[in-house]
């Protein structure tokens, strides 16, 4: 069953494609007023608390300070801290009844709230509100020194010194170190008097009486603050917001609506918004491009006679350069022999006077049987290297007769000692079929032993052999490619420092697929390719300088690029495609040169044959960057590098087919499927915006997921909002906040945007966590998020109550041309809050909201102009301003409207538009619009009488604690004759304090006497 | 205020879930074997006995895998007199080397059916290793040798003591 429920959810949100609602919580922490103001429910003590907050700010809900207390209290008695602080402010600063703060401080304290702990402290110590108790002050100021307020630790340091108890003693001035630690000067100071006389401790305490006769505020802050301030607007008692707060008294009327600051939405539309726009060539990395380029120049795998081989004897080498008649000598004289001809020889001159004596061709003859025989003594005595060099010679058929069944006996000898190379150059005896009979089993096995004990050679000709298989000479397959141990391989002979071991294992990581690595894994692996790269062209691999050039060309490090620009530069002139490729890319990024737009084209179209050329001049063709450029030239470029299976061609190519209204889907998918991140993702916003089937969005689901998963930023925000709204998957905030991390902490901005709104907003568990939101909004802003500092402002202001704070967030935003920054700036002026009022001011940021498009700068704009306050008064202009809120639905501007046309201002009047504008804003929840074409309706005024109507939208916002609406009511029942329903709104006007009722009421008492 | 007693009695609760700990992680390093003097490169183990102390000294191996493992010994040179220390541990179970070269390699392997030599893997993610620095030697047991095979940790460290070496 529950499963089913499930199911029909999930099917529900994939099928709209909507978010679930937002509850009545989020809406109110998001700034969300209306909404929260008609779906927040008593009896719930937070539910109770926002009510009071939006009742006694008039934000959402029409202003009713004698409803917001109601709510504060109903919340205080449930055990709401944040109430029972308001309230317990409101009862010391406003009410001036210090009784009734100490009931809500205890509350407080009950609950650990150390502000209301010390304050308990300094009600009992000093008598204030209350009879003196200093045993009642301590148990407030103990429980206030454990959890670490330097004033507590102090005053309970005090109380220990001034025992008699030396233990006690000694427990105070642990107490007074504390809190002299924490910064208290007073126990500094107590302390620095101790030290100097300590027998004087006890003196020292009991000298400080406390004050006697009438206690003032002044004299309890003044304690609570340290001697800091004797004024409770400065201490952290301090009772804020529109209480006091605000400078412009017209915010303190009752029954009307004052405009709320606005927070920033982030909607799905603007989030998942499609952005199909080319990719730049000068944006994708080169380690790309040439990722992409090793896939085009793959070469022939090698054949055994490739692989490294080991030089004969020395004496041998030097016979075979001798003999050679291709090389050059320098001295066709030269007399070579083995060192151990010196030995048979008496003197120096006998070797010379034989030298002279014997013809040249036999001195060759003498020379080769000498050091032979030198090679076969050693041999037989069990030398394992002359019995290896013996096999060598045997079987390259240098000074013997070649004689491979021979070469293997010696080598054999030689690996029964543990010779590598011997096990070596068996390994490829036997895999190169010349033994009889043939083994390639027993040459893999050869080349194994001789790898796993460390030989290079061996681990790189089995890197190979794995790499690209072994075939018989009738190619047959003995061996398939195993690409995982090729590079094992590879790794084994890199470690042992083998050059082409090295070169071969950079090309083979760059020709494997990188698409399911994450970010982090893909930055490793390009560091360790350059370094292979580095290694190998350290070492003389030349083909290893192009690749290294690349990767240096990547660097921040001048030298580095300088070293990338002349090996690109040198490869290009004799004729390397690839270098002039590379080269290209250095003059169009001006990486170890100035940029040179005209040379970069000059080198791309050398390189023209390469489909990264291709895809770079079709792109610049297509944006006309490059001279003489067009769609047509663009278009048959970039189809040729898209033939070529480059990624990124396909990429520009679905844009460009896109801009040209043709199918790009199959292009985009082209891409995506040869791993194109930014094909994928363009992909998943296409079909979550397009959302026409559950398969679609289920696709886009996917495709996030996956990315997210490789540690893509842009990916993992997406998928977190998924899961924080309930799109298309079920709602799961703990997946969201895991997900919009991963981006976080990347910087990515809008990651950490939304992760702060997450906490913000308390989907996690119900709860707002209002610091860790603060942070990552700060986090956001300094990555350029424009809008984090507006969100820290609405915070600051709304939370915190901190203007001053919240107007340098604002302001902060408003340099990026923010209109809700703007907003929220005018109304801090025009309501004066912690500041004067200033109505110019004020002006100037409504009319620059109202330019940048918001209604909400248009409506207190128009204001503004139909009151004259900050500007001369413009009734037309005023009406304009409304005129075009009211095209965004605003319900504030709808009422204006309403009102200008039933008091015919600007032209004459007509109740019918009015009526038609009151209706249009009441149904958007305003209450005041509401009233007016109730009573519209009552009265049949410029519109038909429809009595039952006004019944009921007059009960609609009594029901909202509307008292006038109540007397309405009353009024219409007491005509009807229906005393008992008359009665019964009555009773409710009465109870909110409406002065009518208690008129209305005894009229209605002698009219059921008569 | 948490009194002394209670605090005693936090404090020994916190030493006993460290102790119960320590019993089920039967992976961590043994008491003195430190994380020093060896890397992992390019999927080889090297191993520097005579790092920042004496030369002969003894490392843990710990197999975290759940299959056998098998260690080639990689020398540099092309012909070795010596003997390889070729060591082939069980799963999730310690091994442990006396060793005194400068520098000693390893290949990991796991098995393969297909070949004796099994198929190489990367060494960083199937063995952890420690070295002991502070450990002395019999005078009879110096040079590069497997000290103990395939055991438990405390086994292990039972084998050691027993061969005369004091970690």
């Amino acid at each position: 069953m529950k499963s089913i429920v499930i199911s029909i959810s999930i099917l529900t949100g994939i099928y709209t494609g909507t978010a679930l609602a937002e509850s009545a919580q989020d809406a109110y922490r998001l700034g969300h007023y209306v909404l929260a103001g008609q779906q927040l429910q008593p009896l719930d003590p937070v539910n109770e608390y926002y009510l009071g907050k939006l009742r006694l700010y008039g934000y959402g809900l029409l202003k009713n300070t004698p409803l917001a207390l109601h709510y504060f209290t109903e919340a205080a008695q449930k055990g709401y801290l944040p109430a029972e602080l308001l309230l317990a402010r409101y009862s010391l600063i406003v009410k001036n009844n210090p009784s009734e703060a100490l009931v809500w401080f205890k509350k407080a304290a009950a609950i650990g709230d150390n502000d209301a702990r010390m304050y308990c402290a300094a009600a009992y110590l000093f008598g204030y509100g209350t009879a003196k108790n200093p045993d009642m002050a301590r148990k407030y100021y103990i429980d206030a020194a454990k959890s670490g307020v330097p004033l507590a630790q102090y005053t309970l340091g005090k109380y220990f010194l001034g025992s008699r108890d030396k233990q006690s003693k000694q427990l105070g001035l642990i107490w007074l170190s504390k809190a002299a630690k924490l910064g208290s000067a007073q126990a500094q100071q107590t302390l620095e008097k101790l030290e100097k006389n300590p027998a004087h401790s006890k003196e020292e305490v009991v000298s400080e009486d406390l004050p006697s006769g009438p206690i003032q505020l002044q004299t309890i802050i003044s304690w609570l603050t340290e001697g800091k301030t004797a004024e409770v607007s400065q201490s952290p008692y301090a009772l804020k917001g529109i209480f006091l707060n605000w400078a412009n008294k017209n915010t303190t009327f009752e029954n009307h609506y004052n405009q709320p600051p606005l927070m920033p939405q982030v909607t799905k539309e603007t989030l998942f918004k499609p952005k199909f726009k080319m990719i730049k060539p000068n944006d994708i990395a080169i380690s790309d491009y040439f990722e992409n380029i090793a896939h085009f120049n793959k070469v022939a795998p090698p054949v055994l006679q490739d692989y490294p081989q080991y030089p004969l004897y020395p004496t041998f080498e030097l016979l075979r350069y001798h003999d050679s008649l291709v090389l050059q000598h320098e001295d066709e004289n030269v007399f070579i022999y083995p060192e151990t001809l010196l030995d048979s020889a008496d003197t120096e001159l006998h070797v010379l006077t034989l030298l002279e004596i014997v013809p040249k061709d036999q001195n060759r003859r003498l020379n080769y049987q000498k050091a032979l025989l030198d090679l076969y003594g050693r041999a037989i005595l069990g030398e394992s290297s002359a019995q290896f060099e013996l096999g060598q010679l045997y079987q390259a058929g240098v000074a013997v007769a070649k004689n491979p069944k021979a070469a293997i006996n010696y080598y054999e000898l030689a690996a029964i000692q543990q010779e590598t190379r011997a096990e070596y150059n068996l390994g490829l005896l036997y895999l190169s079929g010349q033994t009889d009979p043939i083994d390639y089993e027993k040459g893999l096995d050869w080349l194994l032993d001789a790898a796993f004990k460390g030989n290079a050679y061996a681990q790189y000709a089995l890197g190979s052999i794995y790499q690209y298989g072994l075939m018989d000479e009738k190619n047959e397959v003995l061996l398939e490619p195993n690409i995982e141990q090729a590079m094992a391989m590879y790794h084994l002979a890199s470690a042992n420092d083998f050059a082409p071991a090295e070169y071969q294992l950079a090309n083979m990581l760059t020709q494997t697929n990188q698409a399911d690595l994450n970010v982090r894994m893909k930055a490793h692996r390009s560091r360790f390719i350059k370094q292979l790269y580095h290694d190998a062209a350290n070492k003389g691999i030349r083909d290893a300088f192009l690749p290294l050039a690349f990767y240096q060309a990547m660097s921040h490090q001048p030298d580095e690029q300088l070293s990338a620009f002349e090996t690109a530069a040198l490869e290009a002139q004799s004729g390397n495609t690839t270098a002039s490729l590379l080269l290209g890319l250095l003059y169009d990024r001006g990486i170890g040169i100035a940029v040179n737009h005209t040379e970069a084209i000059r080198w791309y179209k050398e390189a023209n044959v390469h489909p990264v050329s291709a895809f770079i001049l079709g792109t610049y063709a297509s944006r006309g960057i490059e001279e003489g450029g067009d769609k047509k030239k663009a278009k048959e470029l970039l189809t040729f590098a898209s033939g070529k299976k480059l990624p990124f061609a396909d990429y520009n190519l679905a844009i460009l087919n896109y801009q040209q209204q043709e199918p790009f889907v199959p292009s985009l998918l082209k891409a995506r499927e040869a791993g194109s991140q930014t094909a994928g993702l363009l992909l998943a916003d296409y079909y979550l915006n397009k959302a026409t089937s559950q398969e679609e969005l289920k696709e886009a689901y996917q495709l996030y997921a996956e990315f997210a998963k490789k540690g893509d930023a842009e990916a993992a925000t997406k998928l977190a909002y998924l899961y924080d709204h309930g799109i298309g998957t079920l709602p799961n905030p703990f997946e969201a906040e895991k997900w919009y991390r991963v981006a976080a902490t990347q910087n990515y901005p809008m990651g950490q945007y939304l992760l702060g709104e997450l906490y913000q907003a308390g989907r996690l568990n119900g709860q707002n966590h209002v610091n860790e939101a603060k942070h990552w909004y700060e986090e956001a802003a300094k990555n350029g998020n424009v809008n984090a500092p507006i969100a820290l402002g609405f915070i600051q202001e709304t939370h915190d109550e901190d203007y001053q704070a919240a107007n340098l967030a604002y302001q902060k935003a408003s340099t990026h041309q923010n209109p809700v920054a703007f907003f929220n700036l005018g109304l801090i002026k025009e309501y004066g809050k912690g500041e004067p009022v200033d109505y110019q001011q004020a002006f100037i940021f409504y009319q620059k909201s109202a330019e940048l498009g918001s209604d909400a700068g248009m409506v207190q704009l128009g204001k503004l102009y139909l009151k004259g306050l900050g500007t001369e008064k413009d009734t037309a202009l005023a009406e304009t301003w409304f005129t075009k809120a009211a095209e965004q639905k605003n319900r504030q501007a709808l009422y204006q409207l309403g009102l200008m046309r039933f008091h015919g201002i600007n032209q004459a009047a007509d109740l019918q538009k009015a009526a038609a504008y009151f209706e249009e804003a009441a149904n958007l929840g305003h209450e005041k619009a509401l009233m007016h074409f109730a009573f519209m309706l009552e009265s049949g005024k410029g519109i038909s009488k429809d009595e039952a109507r006004a019944i009921e939208l007059y009960t609609q916002a009594a029901r909202n604690h509307n008292a006038r609406a109540a007397i309405e009511l009353a009024k219409i029942y007491m005509q009807k004759g229906e005393t008992r329903q008359a009665q019964i709104w009555l009773d409710q006007a009465k109870s909110a304090g409406h002065p009518e009722a208690e008129k209305l009421t005894s009229l209605l008492k002698n009219k059921a006497q008569f | 205020m948490m009194n002394f007693k209670s605090m005693m009695i936090c404090l020994m609760a916190i030493c006993f879930q460290t102790v119960s700990e320590a019993k089920e992680d039967e992976s961590a390093n043994p008491l003195g074997c430190q994380n020093t003097g060896y890397r992992f490169t390019l999927k080889t183990l090297e191993l520097f006995p005579g790092e920042n102390g004496p030369h002969q000294t003894m490392y843990f191996f710990y197999n975290l895998s759940n299959q056998s493992v098998i260690l080639h010994q990689m020398r540099r040179e092309e012909s070795a007199r010596s003997m390889y220390i070729n060591h082939t541990m069980m799963p999730s179970h310690w091994s442990v080397l006396a060793a005194n070269e400068n520098v000693i390699r390893f290949i990991c392997s796991i098995p393969n059916k297909r070949s004796d030599y099994g198929d190489v893997v990367d060494c960083a993610n199937y063995v952890k290793v420690c070295k002991n620095t502070q450990v002395r030697f019999g005078l009879n047991n110096k040079g590069n040798f497997w000290i103990v095979d395939n055991n438990s940790k405390n086994g292990a460290l039972r084998q050691v003591v027993y061969y005369g070496i004091i970690p």
